[in-house]
């Protein structure tokens, strides 16, 4: 009951705020209202600019479909917390509208900060498990840090601002010291990198996104993150109009973070964890795209808009594909209770539905064509060759920028092309594996429709443009102009555009007539060729064993630790058992974190010291604190 | 456009000529008689058919996705410069590359509904291989859209062409190089991959069809003949752009273009023995570095 009532209205709420956001977009508006806040001194100011319409667009019909798939993903929650899960789902959609309508400092940390901890609690809903309150405990620390820093970054020009408004923020801008406004953009960038998942402040996210209900974690990768991109285009660009340094730090994190989250997401096991690496890799993608904006922007004119439409678009395709994926894995994990490549196998047979459109989005999300992401990441890469035939050292920046995107396109398509093949063909990889049962009807509703969407915008490219248009050209840069919605790619006129697929048709079709003509030939089933043996499962490459050559190409970086351990009986010479283990240490935590975590460590440890138990030194500690407080403000 | 389909023809009939060419030239340097020269005609004939014998666990991707690797392959053909007759298409770069992925995805997915251990292994080689190539390919287009001006394939060869002799500078000469080392790589040839070999612990492509048969083999054996084909024909308009405009001597140039650079791949294949696997993406960097030293030379002495 709970169920039906709280994803029902969260489907119903999604899909009018996805209509009117649609309106906003399409009619170009812009609409605010202020409300009293809890405090006098701080009214809550909302607005809606085309900008801010986008991103509450893919909120919409992205919690619409996520909340009818979970009208029957969620059912397994109904007698575990399940209420309590529906109400959160539907306090984190509220608290993201707050954060994406905010137009003032205060009421937009408020919407951050109620995303981070409603998401904490939704992370954490299975929280009978360690490994999950560890996971939960290492987001919540992040989504702080990023908190704090967002306050950082939005209080320190407010003291040159008249008030908390941003329209005031971005006056100040203008005046207050350089050194200043440099400070709050670093911020910035670690607040935004923190909540987009970005590296090198991107650890949380492969832990908390597998941990989560399905329907939670495809809200997670395909909406919450994206407010990290929001954050960035709406404080940087929109209102800091930031300088190009700031760009290019941005280009190298997001470049960054693509190759690794790509890297990561071809050798690891965990289905979830393997989504939740590409997640990473988009992210890396579109701030890529926002950081090529910025650095053109007060140089080239055509430049930024085209790059900004590549990063919006992005974030609009990848929030549908990432959701439709998310749900997917959801689903196999329902049906056969793990999410392991080394166990999963052959799941095509019992679950069609969910493998064809899980291959879909696997494709959409490799960037394939004619699929949703290819024609923004087509884009980013035109963007960048347009850069490179600019002039001056850019011209290298551009190229390499270039080849690390096709290295991460190619990993990206080795992680999906492994996921699905191991998860769904072949056979289980462990013999007792349940054979599965199709996903409920609810969940393939939503994903049927989430595939049509990435089929539809992938062969109209030029609609995703028209509908991001309005959200570049209100930043103040010339959008893509696209003269018809098919013909982005391929093409300005419709011959250019029908040559290539009428083309490809009429050769198939020849091939096929040939075929026909040639008579039928018998086709019939036999055994699988295994060197005369009969084939059991465990001679197929498992999921380790998949990504083992690209693991071993890329061993530099994966350094991977194997511990082989031996039980002896009595003596020496023959072990009892054998157990091998290997584990890949994430690459940015040994080096970055480890360092941050003991010191802190240590630094807490030291300040124990002064902690002894004795209530006349904590009177003392008392007594000092007045006396300087009362000196101090003398 | 006319470009476009008289290359498209021309491509897909001269593939298994192309292939049938290095066979023999190589057979000729290792003082064979070697098979004939039309043999992959009669190969592909052969194979149209026999029977097909499909894996007991296989679903209904091992026989439709061989269909999607050879639409793929034909859609990136038709978008390879060659003649310059007519109006050079737009032929973009990047949708080239992509179109190769997407075969290149098909492939991968067949193999992993194979069910064997040799299309398992095939198909884990092919994607690292695979993710090493493509910023290879893209690096080289790119670095010499950005060195020579032109952002599409047609464009490049265009101001190619255009430029004369200034088209031999140092910065092209380089990128050119790692060009034809990448399309070697991409088109499974020594010493990246043999595609004369069944040899479980070198193989690659080869493994992964190793469970297809019938009409599924002819298509993918097909289809890989035509992107190496492609890939030869886009190496040789990128690296002589002559004979451009009318169609006979540039059917020419066409033809000789072609034989060269197919003897110059017999020639690497006879000296060289194939790399160990692990060595693979050594030389595909090194590849990719040398074109990136390309691009730092023409931006820094320009040409």
């Amino acid at each position: 009951m709970a169920r039906a009532v709280g994803y029902g209205g969260c489907a119903l709420i999604g899909g009018a705020i996805a209509g009117g956001s649609t309106w906003v977009l399409l009619g170009d508006l812009t609409l605010q209202t202020v409300r009293r806040g809890p405090v006098d001194l701080l009214p809550i100011h909302l607005r809606i600019d085309p900008l801010a319409a986008l991103f509450l667009l893919l909120l919409g019909a992205v919690s619409t479909a996520i909340a009818v798939a979970a009208l029957g993903y969620a059912r397994a929650y109904d007698h575990h917390g399940g209420t309590r899960l529906a109400a959160l789902f539907a306090l984190f959609l509220g608290a993201l509208h707050l954060a994406f309508l905010a137009a003032d400092a205060f009421t937009f940390l408020l919407g951050w900060e109620l995303v981070a901890v409603v998401g904490y609690f939704l992370v954490v809903h299975e929280h009978e498990d360690p490994a999950v309150r560890r996971a939960g405990f290492l987001y919540l620390a992040m989504a702080q840090l990023g908190a704090a820093l967002v306050a950082v970054a939005l209080l320190l020009p407010a003291a040159w601002a008249a008030d908390l408004r941003f329209s005031a923020l971005r006056e100040a801008i203008g005046h207050m010291p350089l050194l200043a406004r440099d400070l709050a953009l670093i911020a910035l960038l670690g607040a935004v990198l923190a909540k987009a998942g970005g590296a090198p402040l991107h650890a949380w996210l492969p832990r908390a996104h597998p941990v989560a209900p399905a329907h939670v974690s495809a809200l997670l990768s395909a909406v919450m993150i994206k407010l990290g991109v929001y954050g960035t285009i709406r404080l940087a660009i929109d209102i800091a109009a930031a300088p190009a340094w700031f760009g290019w730090a941005l280009l190298v994190c997001g470049v960054a973070s693509a190759l690794l989250g790509a890297l990561q997401a071809t050798v690891d096991r965990d289905l979830k964890r393997v989504l939740a690496y590409s997640s990473i890799e988009n992210v890396g993608l579109i701030f890529s795209g926002v950081a090529l904006a910025i650095v053109t922007w007060h140089t080239t004119p055509l430049l930024p808009g085209l790059a900004l439409t590549a990063a919006l678009l992005h974030t609009l395709n990848h929030g549908l594909v990432k959701a439709l994926l998310f749900m997917g894995a959801g689903a196999v994990d329902r049906a056969v209770g793990t999410r392991d490549l080394n166990r999963l196998g052959g799941l095509a047979r019992s679950m069609p539905w969910t493998a064809g459109l899980f291959l879909l989005g696997g494709a959409a999300i490799a960037a394939l064509p004619p699929l949703n992401l290819f024609p923004a990441e087509w884009l980013l890469l035109q963007a960048l060759l347009a850069l490179g035939a600019s002039s001056g050292a850019e011209r290298v920046a551009a190229w390499v920028a270039i080849v690390a995107i096709a290295l991460t396109g190619g990993l990206a398509l080795a992680a999906m092309a492994r996921a699905f093949g191991i998860t769904f063909l072949g056979l289980p990889r462990e013999r007792t594996l349940a054979s599965g049962t199709e996903a409920p009807a609810a969940v393939r509703i939503s994903l049927l429709a989430l595939a049509g969407v990435a089929v539809g915008l992938g062969l109209f490219p030029g609609l995703g443009v028209r509908i991001v248009a309005p959200a570049v050209e209100v930043l103040g840069v010339v959008p893509l102009e696209t003269p018809l919605p098919y013909a982005l790619i391929v093409g300005d006129t419709v011959l250019d555009a029908l040559y290539g697929p009428v083309a490809v048709l009429s050769v198939c079709m020849v091939v096929w007539l040939l075929f026909r003509v040639m008579g039928r030939v018998p086709v019939r089933r036999g055994p699988v060729w295994v060197c005369g043996f009969a084939l059991q499962s465990r001679m197929q490459y498992s999921g380790t064993s998949a990504g083992e050559t690209a693991r071993l190409f890329f061993r530099s970086i994966l350094r991977t630790r194997r511990v082989a351990r031996e039980i002896w009986a009595q003596a020496p010479y023959f072990p009892q058992r054998l157990s091998t283990h290997a584990e890949t240490p994430h690459p940015v935590e040994a080096t970055l974190y480890a360092p941050v975590v003991s010191t802190v460590l240590r630094a807490a440890s030291a300040a124990r010291a002064i902690q002894n138990g004795n209530i006349r030194v904590y009177l003392l500690y008392v007594f000092a604190t007045l006396v300087l407080l009362l000196v101090g403000t003398r | 456009m006319t470009d476009g389909i008289v290359s498209l023809l021309l491509i897909l009939v001269a593939a298994p000529f192309i292939r049938g060419l290095i066979q023999k030239a190589k057979a000729f340097f290792q003082m064979r008689n070697g098979p004939p020269l039309l043999q992959p005609y009669a190969d592909l004939w052969k194979l149209v058919h026999k029977g097909e014998v499909i894996p007991e666990p296989s679903t209904f991707l091992f026989t439709a996705l061989p269909w999607v690797n050879f639409a793929a392959t034909v859609a990136a053909t038709t978008l390879v410069p060659a003649l310059g007759v007519g109006q050079v298409g737009p032929g973009d770069a990047i949708v080239f590359a992509a179109l190769l992925a997407l075969a290149r995805f098909a492939l991968i997915v067949a193999a992993f509904d194979g069910t064997s251990n040799f299309t398992h292994m095939g198909a884990s080689r092919e994607m690292a291989i695979g993710a090493v190539i493509e910023p290879a390919l893209i690096g080289c287009l790119a670095g010499l859209a950005i060195v020579g001006g032109g952002s599409g394939l047609g464009a490049i060869a265009e101001s190619r062409h255009l430029a004369g002799p200034a088209a031999f500078g140092p910065a092209a000469l380089m990128i050119l190089v790692a060009l034809i080392l990448v399309a070697q790589a991409e088109s499974g040839r020594v010493p990246f991959d043999n595609p004369d070999t069944h040899l479980e612990l070198t193989m690659v492509h080869e493994g992964m069809l190793l469970e297809h048969s019938g009409r599924s083999l002819a298509l993918l054996a097909y289809a890989a003949q035509i992107k190496q084909a492609a890939l030869i024909v886009l190496t040789g308009t990128l690296l002589f752009p002559v004979g451009w405009g009318e169609l006979l001597p540039a059917a020419l140039a066409w033809i000789v273009r072609v034989v060269a650079i197919a003897l110059l791949f017999a020639c690497i294949e006879t000296a060289n023995a194939k790399l160990r696997i692990l060595r693979v993406p050594q030389l595909l960097v090194t590849a990719t570095a040398i074109a990136g030293a390309g691009v730092v030379v023409g931006v820094t002495l320009g040409g």
